[in-house]
């Protein structure tokens, strides 16, 4: 073996962990040595020479961890905790290197890990009952060790709690702040982010307390890993205006609840965003989760509130109705339903499924439908994410209300979704609005845990037999479908070229939801498509000069291969419409792109499925 | 100057540009990318970067090391999004660069680039935080469709470039040509292989502990670039800690961008550049001390309810 052995004596404190506290051993001098091919570290006493304190062989895989400058920390084999602290740094450095040299000589790249921090000097190393800004230093170095040994963390976590150790730190802030100690509110800092990441229920939930969030956020505004940069999380944290009420929430419990889930929240996306692990990001996760569950039960069983809360919304409809042209959904009720609604995704799919069914109940289709048609962009687009949301959780349960709403001849929640879709000049509404659509006129979609959907041809036709959905497409396919894809029927040659690219995006969209509907509807949207002429205008598309809408323009020719139904490919060879694609391959000549990969494909799905009837029917080159 | 220049020096400065601006930039790649092959034919010298994952500030660093764009020619294998806190800003500020010297630099589209990926792994929350709806975060993923799904730099005998790796069912690469890839990334077949699959010391193919795509051994690369007159297949999807990994007598190399990938893992970060001679030459960069720095990590709520 060749390094260096630190011959050198250095002055050393030996801990030992005995009963789950630190125990001193004594004081004595370190030095390292090789005896007969084997590494060790010896420590002799202080007072009597002869006397060992510690003889300790190097192992290869003890994890030691040097800590702060002066200290190393390890676990020996049999399981005794050791901790050694030197009285300068170069002692330590010196034995420290002596630990990785022997290990990566044992064939162990760098296991140990180096920490280094800002040198605070020699200290004791039991926590503390009463942390002050004169032992800082000391309540530090004793939460490092805690945190990085096998058996430290359970006793220290006791003392934290016990002591009240939140409550005694954030009174220090204003003395550091006032006495502008910076290195004080540094090491106030380290010693906050350590506690966090002890990672505990129970101090968390002392954190995030109305008498000490301000504080703790406070002292994590001083981060000395980032010197020149303070953060505000002060003003941010104690701004209580940022939590508003649509409805006055009587429940103390409840209230306090949703300010400690906001908070947990702010600690977790902003003030630790970048300090912490994965454990303590699943806890601070999983808290706010049960706290969003409690809240979200306790509301909804609510009655009170949550009449209270539509009954706003009545208010509004009739006062809306009286001051006819100026329809606005009040701004504040209609995000509330929607983070609501949106917060009750995460749940379970049984409480979700009664929140979802209790508020129908309330008419929370009214208030869809109102916001739909609001004037505000930000409203309309709550409310198409939240007919989405709803969808997304169980399409039938929308369909269900869709048919009653038929029956009772009220507006229907698909004529508003095909209203927003010929109207919206909002690209975004009017995509989600095409996604609500295609879920729910989705027949496979049904299952409230749909792990099938988009899946096979079987599914279809098996869910094809569910009178629900049948009397639901039945519906749709009468004056519904004609109105959506009246632009498309009405389509004439000329109209081709004019066609701008805010529209291009709009036929687009319209093409993407034939090419849904071949494949989901059979014999109902063939019929339509071919009466109506859709499909026979969808040809003319391909001569537009927009790329993309030649593109979905082949899809929805390619999706009628898919269905392997020969009146589809009848009527494609009777109106020429392999046409336009050759042409369009034509086109492309030697040009290698989406287009002509798109077209290739077309052509070889033809050829490898071997559709017969179209292999055969040209006969001679065209 | 013009807005796209203006898009492009407020992006560098790792700030977000107006809603209506990006569906703008968007479109406009989409016209570009429609014109891109299935892979991608790309002149040497070329300098090509494994994962970014919203490193916005490590991106930054690249360039830096490996020369701005025009000045350089960029090939980027994909996962531009999630994970990293700068997603948005990252993705943008390449596809800006894209749309303004679309000869200089490619993007071929990673196993990230997809809807689904997306809304788990912190691209979509992070839309939705900074813009308040999922517009942008739509209008991005219509991109991701055109991305192209690999290239070839420098012509016979030259290298295969891919987010992932091979197929089974890519025996040639002329194959690929008859993928119509303007669709969300599917669950199996030969689109999905080319962004899902790795490298591993197995003989022919392996199932992937990812649960998509497949493991590829040494016998299939050299098969596969035996078959297609190709030197070095240059990948990136897996994390490496020294920034690149060559296997099979360097037939294949991994390629990682991300240095202390999700601002923890302690590694750094490669870019490789093919010269004309299709020689390699590797350059190794560090986690630029900004990506720490840009505190606050995330936008908080404005307002809340609940």
């Amino acid at each position: 073996m060749s390094f260096e052995v630190p011959a050198i004596p250095r002055r050393v404190k030996v801990y030992e962990l005995l009963n789950e506290s630190w125990h001193d051993r004594g004081t004595g001098f370190c030095v390292g040595d090789i005896i007969s091919d084997d590494a060790y570290i010896l420590v002799k006493g202080e007072d009597d020479e002869e006397k060992y304190l510690l003889e300790t062989k190097i192992f290869k895989d003890v994890q030691y961890q040097k800590q702060q400058d002066t200290l190393i920390v390890w676990t020996d084999p049999d399981e005794t905790d050791l901790a050694l602290s030197f009285q300068e740094s170069d002692g330590c450095t010196a034995v420290w290197e002596f630990i990785t040299d022997v290990q990566r000589n044992l064939g162990l790249d760098d296991i140990a890990s180096d920490d280094i921090n800002d040198n605070f000097g020699s200290g004791s190393i039991a926590l503390p009952a009463e942390p002050t800004l004169t032992n800082l230093s000391e309540v530090e170095k004793c939460l490092t060790i805690a945190s990085h040994c096998q058996y430290g963390r359970g006793p220290v976590l006791r003392d934290l709690i016990e002591y009240d150790y939140i409550g005694k730190l954030v009174p220090l802030l204003a003395m550091a702040e006032d006495l502008e100690s910076i290195t004080d509110l540094h090491a106030l800092c380290r010693i906050m982010k350590l506690i966090i990441l002890m990672n505990d229920n129970t101090i968390m939930e002392q954190i995030v307390l109305e008498e000490y969030i301000v504080g703790v956020v406070g002292i994590l505004e001083y981060d000395p890993e980032f010197p020149s940069f303070k953060a505000n999380h002060r003003d941010y944290i104690s701004d209580e205006s940022r939590f508003k009420e649509v409805v006055p929430i009587s429940d103390e419990e409840v209230r306090n609840k949703i300010k400690y889930t906001f908070r947990l929240q702010y600690l977790k996306d902003v003030v630790l965003a970048r300090l912490l692990d994965d454990p303590t990001f699943s806890m601070l996760s999983s808290m706010i989760f049960f706290h969003q569950v409690a809240i979200l039960n306790n509301l909804q069983h609510n009655e009170e509130f949550i009449n209270a809360l539509f009954n706003i919304f009545d208010d509004d409809l009739n006062n809306a109705s009286q001051i006819s042209g100026n329809s606005q959904t009040p701004v504040i009720e209609a995000p509330f339903i929607h983070q609501f609604c949106l917060t009750a995704k995460n749940l379970q799919a049984s409480q979700r499924a009664s929140l979802y069914s209790n508020f129908i109940k309330k008419r929370l289709f009214a208030v869809i439908d109102f916001a739909l048609r609001d004037s505000s962009p930000s409203i309309r687009s709550s409310g198409t994410e939240l007919i989405l949301a709803l969808i997304d959780h169980d399409p039938s349960l929308v369909r269900n209300v869709v048919l009653e709403n038929d029956n009772q001849k009220q507006t229907a929640i698909v004529d508003t979704l095909i209203d927003i879709l010929l109207s919206e000049p909002d690209f975004g509404i009017t995509s989600q609005v095409a996604e609500a659509l295609q879920i729910l006129l989705d027949p496979t979609s049904g299952q409230p845990y749909d792990v099938f959907r988009k899946t096979s041809d079987f599914m279809v036709r098996q869910r094809a037999d569910d009178p629900e959905i049948e009397m639901f497409l039945d519906s749709f396919y009468g004056p519904p479908v004609e109105r959506l894809f009246r632009k498309l029927s009405d389509l004439q040659p000329e109209d081709i070229p004019t066609i701008s690219v805010a529209r291009a995006s709009f036929f687009s969209c319209l093409c993407e939801l034939v090419s849904a509907f071949i494949r989901l509807h059979g014999y109902r949207s063939r019929t339509f498509l071919i009466e109506s002429n859709v499909l026979l205008n969808i040809g003319k598309l391909f001569s537009s000069s927009h790329k993309s809408l030649r593109l979905v323009a082949l899809r929805c020719f390619r999706q009628c291969l898919g269905t392997n139904d020969e009146f589809y490919f009848r009527f494609l060879v009777k109106n020429k419409l392999f046409g336009p694609v050759v042409e369009l391959l034509a086109d492309l000549g030697d040009k290698n792109n989406l287009l002509s990969s798109a077209c290739l494909e077309f052509f070889e799905f033809i050829r490898s499925v071997r559709i017969s009837s179209l292999l055969t029917v040209h006969p001679s080159p065209c | 100057m013009s807005d796209l220049d203006r898009a492009i020096e407020l992006l560098k400065d790792c700030k977000i540009v107006p809603e209506e601006q990006v569906r703008d930039i968007c479109l406009r790649a989409q016209e570009l990318l429609i014109e891109e092959r299935n892979i991608e034919v790309v002149d040497t010298p070329v300098t090509i970067c494994g994962d970014i994952h919203g490193q916005f500030h490590d991106l930054i660093t690249l360039f830096e090391h490996g020369g701005q764009c025009p000045d350089t020619n960029y090939l980027f294998l994909g996962d531009f999004v999630d994970r990293g806190f700068y997603s948005l800003e990252s993705f943008l500020l390449l596809l800006c660069l894209k749309v303004r010297y679309p000869d200089r630099i490619t993007l071929i589209r990673g196993n990230h680039e997809s809807r689904q990926i997306t809304t788990v792994y912190g691209f979509y929350d992070e839309c939705i935080r900074k813009y308040g709806s999922a517009n942008v975060w739509r209008s991005c993923c219509d991109v991701f469709d055109y991305l192209a799904l690999g290239a070839l730099v420098g012509g016979s005998g030259g290298v295969f470039c891919v987010h992932g790796g091979l197929s089974p069912a890519v025996d040639k690469l002329d194959q690929i040509r008859l993928i119509d890839r303007k669709q969300e990334v599917p669950h199996e077949g030969a689109m999905c292989d080319l962004l899902w699959s790795d490298p591993d010391d197995i003989e022919g193919w392996g199932v992937s502990p990812r649960g998509a795509g497949y493991l590829f051994g040494g016998d299939k690369v050299k098969e596969f670039n035996h078959e297609n007159d190709i030197s070095l297949i240059a990948r990136a999807h897996q994390l490496v800690m020294e920034g690149y990994k060559e296997m099979f007598d360097g037939e294949i190399v991994t390629v990682w961008s991300a240095p202390n990938y999700c601002y923890r893992c302690g590694n750094v970060a490669a870019i490789l550049t093919i010269d004309d001679g299709l020689g390699r030459t590797y350059e190794i960069f560090e986690a630029a001390p900004q990506e720490s720095k840009g505190m606050p990590a995330k936008k908080p709520a404005a307002d809340y309810f609940l």
